[in-house]
């Protein structure tokens, strides 16, 4: 049986886990002059490290996450620190000039990386340490049950990264048939994950500094590649152990999974 | 101009231009500006009405009258007249304000200094031709274009190069105006159709159809402006598609090398970004063609917003966290616009942030000030000042709070013992000139100071007067990194404070030089300051004394040398920094050690005219414990032996017997068994060194007896410590 999600967007069981690892790196969109990172890995990125785990081919799990048909939380557990690491390095795109094809013999053409040319500095922005607990609700059912065994045994299709592929990830404390039960009647709620509402919907708090973010939910297939449907602003704390305090009369509806209090998305 | 706009204005461009969502991301705020920009210049995105204003009533208006009813256009008729302010919404003029060539708009102008006729006739002429042949023009003819599209088709007919009617057009130019004149003039076309020819045009135009109301000309105009934000970089080639905007939320065309007014984005390098392919950008960073104006337009704002110091730059633009109203667009903009006035406090050139919070916090408009105070963010950037543009920190919602829990922070320790010689701690600087001591002075009034303060911080004085100097061309300036570590409130590890306040320590010291005591004193403050302000961590104790300053005992014997001396030094380590801590007293035993050595070498120098004194020998930030040993032991030896020729009649057996046996009690042990890090063993050996060299001096200040000695040397020792 797989998930079922609501007009909410709260589905009635989901799967939580943590995933952590030395270094993180989510590149933003619209920079590239320093390659800085989003604090809260996008919803795309979590659902590429998912599709990762499975072994869904490249461009073929979007549908899989779409704002209807798949329910996200992210629970920040680090402090969302960021190191700008200077690194040196050769770029890898066949069509610059930095690679150079051996002359063809029979049908055997090599393609290697000239070595030798001047190395380029690039700045790369990195979260330190960091972790975040994810709980997932997919209605694809096939896709959730095919996850749910590979979480359980510990395995992976493709081995499960934090943004760049030497960033590889740790996944751990997989509890299955999680029910997320809904939190009504207070004036405010607790959110221990991101919250997708503005600034000023969070309410202040001494000594908790609210940021926010605006990166990709969800994408699409087309035409060769793929493009951005939606885009979402979250709000987070610079604080892991404070929760981000909302009033009760904003559009989200905040559940209790385990002990913490999330809002899908 | 800006007084004349009006809250009413504003919400009328956030009708038009805004997406409704409150500002979240960097492209947000861009915009946002782009939204105040369009209602600075009257309103309008793409048109610019004001350049035309030179030419109203001035300049001149050849209308070129062209007959679009017959399958042949044919040129009606031209015409001159004085240009007034009625033609300019008529005109529909978009002005491209770089390079050369035709301007966005299908009117063109020449130079503002004039043209003459054969100026008219070739320049501007050629324009208009050069105009319809644009990429971006033509772009909207063809099978998928624009069903009016075949009015630039016959355009390109008319102004074909070398064609009849060009030439005709010119020779009627040239007739038709004084050969001599050079006037400043605007050239049109106005067109006439018939019935049904076009689609969208209005029904209630004349019979001769203004540039303004022929919608396939405002959206070539359109193309042509954001012709750059799809092609910029790029050769032949260009990157743009259907999407779903990163700004607005809303499918539409998006172009995918959009203005970037800190330059923090291109497709320039595709070796940087390995990978890259340039004509997809679209898919990833997708910005409306309209959003991309937006960016470009905002730009001048943008640049009010820049605080440049010390080889780097840090943008602060502020923004109001909820939903975007007329009233707060107004406020926004006015508050951004009041940066170029002089502040209240400090004189223009300071920080933005301050200026800006500063204006709206004491705006006479209460609900002003309750917007300031709940929903006022600054996005934060800061970048070194060179074309390799380089992030090297950002907050995006950065807000007054820690900034002003600092400022009070720092408030409260100059007006705290750290800063009054009478109970042990260093002396402020008597006015706000000494630029070179920014946190030892403030003004009395605390209003004032908590204003001044936040000028500090924002202004990153607070922060440059204590850490390590960093050259402009180190990159990553970890100081402004700390700035904005400080104000999203995550909090500052002790140890690399020590370690940059003793790197600061040694760029103070010239040769054998040591740094003057405000030095340290101005790290204390700033310690302390971070301490009280709950953004310290990695220390066992608080670094703020205990006491209430208003209950300070100040009332000692003042008649009496060695008495002010040991007052001092009691109140001095009476701190929670020099508190036994689980039964390690190894801060107090080294600051103790340091103010013995102060001691010392302060009597070696003034007394005995030693040129070389004690402490010449291991300077501060080179202290490890084995040569704070030695130097304690000699400094020991000296004050035995300096002892016994001492005028003082206190010092007959011991100089400086307080700090000895301060020292004595405090620990039976060396100090190469101190259990203590290497950087907070020099930090509180200077702090005590620094107390120590001051110790007569200030004991001669505060000296009330009948001893002249006293009030003689302490003048002498005044001078020579300036």
């Amino acid at each position: 049986m797989s998930p079922k999600i609501d007009n909410d967007g709260v589905p009635d069981q989901c799967l939580s886990f943590t995933v952590t690892s030395s270094w993180g790196h989510f590149k933003r969109v619209g920079r590239t002059v320093t390659k800085q990172t989003y604090r809260i890995p996008p919803r795309t990125t979590i659902a590429g490290m998912v599709a990762a785990i499975v072994g869904a081919d490249r461009d073929s799990y979007y549908n899989t996450f779409g704002i209807e048909n798949a329910a996200m939380a992210i629970t920040p557990l680090s402090e969302l620190r960021t190191i700008n690491i200077p690194t040196t390095g050769l770029g890898t795109d066949p069509d610059q000039d930095v690679t150079t094809t051996v002359k063809k013999r029979r049908n055997f053409s090599l393609t290697y990386q000239e070595t030798t040319g001047d190395r380029q500095l690039h700045a790369y922005e990195v979260l330190a340490d960091p972790a975040y607990r994810i709980d997932l609700a997919l209605e694809d059912e096939t896709f959730y049950e095919q996850l749910q065994e590979h979480l359980v045994e510990g395995t992976s299709v493709y081995p499960p990264s934090l943004g760049k592929s030497e960033y590889l990830a740790t996944i751990k404390d997989v509890e299955i048939d999680q029910t997320p039960s809904r939190i009504d009647g207070e004036s405010t709620y607790d959110i221990d994950s991101v919250v997708p509402i503005s600034l000023a919907e969070a309410i202040p708090q001494g000594g908790v500094t609210y940021s926010a973010e605006r990166s990709p939910a969800a994408m699409e297939r087309h035409t060769g590649g793929r493009r951005t449907t939606h885009f979402d602003d979250y709000i987070f704390t610079q604080q892991p152990d404070s929760p981000v305090r909302v009033g009760s009369g904003t559009e989200i509806t905040p559940v209790s999974v385990e002990d913490r209090t999330v809002v899908f998305r | 101009m800006s007084s004349e706009l009006t809250s009413e204005d504003f919400q009328q461009a956030l009708n038009e231009y805004w997406h409704g969502r409150p500002p979240s991301s960097l492209e947000d705020v861009m915009a946002l500006y782009g939204v105040l920009a369009v209602v600075e210049s009257s309103g309008q995105l793409y048109r610019t009405p004001s350049a035309l204003e030179p030419f109203i009533d001035d300049g001149r208006l050849v209308t070129i009258y062209l007959d679009l009813t017959d399958r042949e256009p044919t040129v009606a008729d031209i015409e001159q007249s004085t240009l007034r302010e009625e033609h300019v919404s008529k005109l529909a003029y978009s002005h491209k304000s770089s390079g050369r060539g035709a301007k966005y708009s299908l009117t063109q102008i020449g130079s503002k200094n004039g043209n003459d006729a054969d100026g008219v006739a070739s320049t501007i002429l050629s324009r208009i031709r050069s105009w319809t042949g644009q990429d971006s023009t033509q772009s909207l003819t063809g099978d998928d274009g624009h069903p009016d599209a075949w009015i630039i088709e016959k355009l390109a007919d008319v102004f074909e190069k070398d064609s009849e009617t060009l030439e005709g057009l010119k020779e009627n130019v040239r007739s038709l105006l004084p050969e001599e004149e050079s006037v400043p003039t605007a050239v049109t076309i106005r067109f006439k159709f018939s019935d049904k020819d076009v689609e969208s045009l209005p029904s209630s135009t004349e019979e001769w159809v203004w540039p303004e109301d022929i919608e396939v000309l405002n959206e070539a105009m359109r193309r042509y402006a954001t012709a750059n934000a799809a092609d910029k970089n790029m050769d032949n080639d260009s990157s743009e598609g259907q999407a779903v905007g990163v700004v607005t939320g809303e499918p539409s065309r998006v172009v995918g090398t959009p203005e970037s007014p800190l330059e923090v984005y291109s497709v320039k390098h595709p070796d940087a970004q390995p990978g890259l392919r340039r004509n997809q950008s679209w898919r990833n960073y997708p910005v409306s063609p309209d959003t991309a104006m937006l960016f470009a337009k905002g730009q001048d704002l943008v640049e009010q917003c820049v605080y440049r110091r010390g080889g780097m730059e840090t943008y602060a633009m502020p923004y109001f966290a909820g939903e975007m109203t007329g009233e707060k667009a107004e406020a926004l903009y006015l508050a951004i616009d009041s940066i170029r006035e002089q502040s209240k406090y400090v004189e223009s050139g300071d920080s933005p942030m301050a200026q800006v919070t500063f204006r709206l916090q004491e705006h006479e408009d209460e609900a002003v000030r309750e917007l300031a105070e709940q929903e006022l963010r600054f996005y934060t950037v800061t970048m070194p000042i060179s074309d390799d543009k380089h992030i090297v920190s950002e907050a995006p919602a950065a807000d007054t709070y820690w900034i002003t829990q600092l400022a009070d922070a720092l408030v409260d320790t100059l007006q705290g013992p750290t800063c009054e010689p009478s109970y042990g701690g260093f002396a402020k600087v008597k006015n706000s000139k000494s630029e070179k001591w920014p946190l030892l002075y403030l003004p009395d009034d605390r209003s004032s100071a908590r204003a001044v303060a936040f000028y500090l911080i924002t202004g990153h004085e607070f922060m440059d007067s204590v850490f390590a100097y960093r050259d402009d061309d180190e990159g990553d300036d970890f100081r402004r990194i700390a700035d904005h570590r400080l104000i999203s409130g995550q909090q500052l590890d002790a140890s690399t404070l020590f370690d940059e306040y003793l790197r600061r320590y040694d760029d103070e010291s010239e040769g054998s030089e040591q740094p003057s005591y405000q030095t340290v004193a101005q790290q204390l403050v700033h310690l302390e300051t971070l301490s009280r302000a709950g953004l310290l961590k990695g220390i066992d104790a608080p670094i703020e004394p205990t006491d209430n300053p208003m209950t300070i005992d100040t009332d000692f014997d003042t008649s009496d040398l060695a008495t002010i001396r040991e007052h001092r030094l009691e109140a001095f380590l009476d701190r929670p920094l020099f508190a036994d801590s689980e039964g390690n007293d190894a801060r107090r035993a080294t600051a103790v050690a340091g103010v013995l050595v102060g001691q010392i070498s302060w009597h070696q120098e003034n007394e005995r005219s030693i040129g070389r004194p004690l402490d010449a020998a291991t300077s501060g930030d080179q202290m490890t414990k084995n040569s704070l040993e030695n130097t304690v032991t000699t400094a020991l030896e000296k004050a035995k032996v300096y002892a016994q020729d001492s005028e003082h009649e206190s010092d007959r057996d011991l100089l400086f017997p307080e700090t000895v046996d301060e020292l004595l009690a405090t620990t039976d042990d060396m100090p190469t068994n101190w259990n203590i890090d290497k950087r907070e063993l020099q930090f509180c050996y200077v702090l005590g060194h620094a107390h120590g060299r001051r110790s007569m001096p200030n004991a001669f200040d505060l000296y009330e007896g009948n001893d002249a000695t006293g009030t003689e040397e302490s003048t002498a020792e005044e001078s020579s410590a300036d």
